[in-house]
């Protein structure tokens, strides 16, 4: 159980690492939901980060780009995360710890389905972000 | 004609204002008032003429010679006050205005500025109150909005697993895997309706007192937002009335919010003191700020300053709040800890 645990938590940190490397985004990261309650959702392993910060957010589900994936289950993608202020629904706690502008998000399921995680990737220029990046990174996190 | 000049003489006497007039420097005409405010302050003309005239030439020496305001005043205002016999001061505004130029003839008008000031206080409290008003509303509205999109959607994503468990013929894994998505949704939605219920009236406060309840909502909005909030607080707060401690908390909230909404600050800082004879509560942020000038008095970002403003005045307190473009914002507030000489014991700060 605990060495599964690690081989899981290895094999995060080098999805990310890997697509830190592999494309330009200036940021990557996974975020998880736990396995018990209150089912806290956290990013738990990043490339890229300018700081500390991503440890202090609990993500809410339905809110911010990574908060939706895991309420729908599909990927999301947003050019113009420093527009949404706080009160904002789409306002995405990560993209303001990070100073990102752009970022995608897509699902990370379980064996059985469901999704209990999400991987981010984001620019902090004014790089836009479409469909066709999404596609991208799904493919190479299948890799 | 003769009756039209009586009219307006009576009028004369009977302005709000006391009004004398001049001509080359000397007093011709004052109406009723002005000899009332000649007897009972002591005054001369030729006195409120130096006044006068002193601020009119300092209008006309000074280098804002193109100045487009200054052109488009017709006359010069100047604020003066008189002391009565038992030391208490009025405040009028002394209003220079020329008649005739080439006459020399002018006019001195004594405007009682407590009457302008009660009017415009009066249109405060107005603004103030459509403001109070309109918050409450949008404070509904977003609950409202709050319990339908996330209480009512996890519920009824709850209804939907608990209805798969009981309608389909699930195997043993996926059984396990259905119950416990219906107990995430239902644990998400529980973490929803805590927020809220902390949102509207923390019942930390209550409990636990002042301390305690700004550190849970600055944990919680720190998660939320990304942005570090650091709570240092060496205050004994055991003492401060409810009232007191609620507004401080209140003031809190709200000054957070609005770094959160509109600073873009990487860090707040939420600082409460006590001294000897005061506690000091400081909201500071290290985000874009504002130029102070440009918020001065009443347009729509103000009114959230000024209640809380109106509220810590109620009760005997002092608001503060500083900015500087591109250097952050500081917000501070400081309550007396022994207002005994106030003497409303329900206060009891």
């Amino acid at each position: 159980m605990v060495l599964e645990k690690a081989k899981q938590s290895r094999d995060y940190q080098q999805l990310v690492n890997r697509l830190f490397q592999a494309t330009d985004y200036d940021f990557v990261a996974v975020a998880l939901q736990d396995s018990f309650a209150p089912f806290l959702i956290k990013w738990r392993y990043v490339a890229g980060n300018q700081n500390e910060r991503f440890r202090q957010i609990t993500l809410r589900r339905g809110f911010g780009i990574a908060g939706l994936v895991f309420r729908t289950g599909k990927p999301f993608f947003s050019s113009e995360l420093n527009q949404y202020s706080f009160a904002n629904e789409m306002y995405t706690p990560i993209a303001a710890a990070e100073s990102l502008n752009s970022a995608i998000a897509i699902p990370l399921s379980t064996s059985l389905g469901s999704v209990n995680g999400v991987l981010l990737a984001g620019y902090r220029t004014e790089k836009l972000v479409g469909q066709a990046q999404v596609d991208k990174l799904i493919q190479l996190v299948n890799q | 004609m003769l009756e039209t000049i009586k009219w307006l003489e009576k009028y004369f006497n009977q302005s709000p204002d006391a009004i004398m007039i001049f001509k080359d420097d000397e007093l011709v005409l004052s109406n009723q008032l002005a000899q009332l405010l000649e007897q009972e302050f002591n005054l001369s003309a030729d006195y409120l003429l130096q006044i006068a005239k002193n601020a009119w030439q300092q209008n006309e020496n000074n280098d804002c010679a193109t100045c487009l305001i200054k052109s488009q005043m017709k006359h010069v205002t100047t604020p003066v006050s008189f002391e009565q016999n038992d030391n208490k001061s009025i405040s009028f505004s002394l209003v220079y205005k020329p008649l005739d130029r080439q006459e020399n003839v002018f006019a001195l008008t004594i405007e009682n500025r407590d009457q302008q000031e009660r009017l415009s206080n009066v249109e405060q409290q107005r603004l103030l109150n459509r403001y109070v008003t309109r918050a409450h509303e949008k404070e509904r509205q977003r609950i409202s909005q709050d319990l339908h999109d996330s209480i009512a959607q996890g519920v009824f994503s709850a209804i939907m697993g608990v209805r798969r468990i009981s309608h389909e013929d699930l195997s043993p894994d996926e059984l396990a895997q259905v119950s416990q998505a219906v107990e995430i949704q239902l644990q998400a939605t529980l973490g929803e309706i805590k927020g809220m219920a902390l949102d509207i009236r923390p019942s930390v406060l209550d409990s636990f007192g002042l301390i305690p309840a700004i550190k849970a909502l600055a944990k919680r909005l720190q998660a939320n937002s990304g942005v570090t909030i650091n709570v240092l607080a060496a205050a004994k707060t055991a003492e401060l009335s409810t009232d007191v401690q609620n507004v401080l908390y209140r003031i809190c909230q709200e000054a957070i919010n609005n770094a959160l909404k509109h600073a873009r600050p990487s860090e707040i800082n939420v600082i409460l003191t006590s001294h000897p004879h005061f506690i000091q509560l400081e909201v500071m942020d290290d985000g874009t700020g504002f130029d102070m000038s440009k918020h001065h008095g009443f347009n729509g970002h103000s009114l959230g300053l000024m209640n809380m403003n109106e509220r810590v005045e109620a009760l005997y307190g002092s608001f503060n709040i500083s900015s500087t473009l591109h250097e952050g914002t500081t917000v501070t507030v400081k309550f007396p800890y022994n207002s005994n000489k106030k003497g409303t014991g329900e206060l009891n700060v």
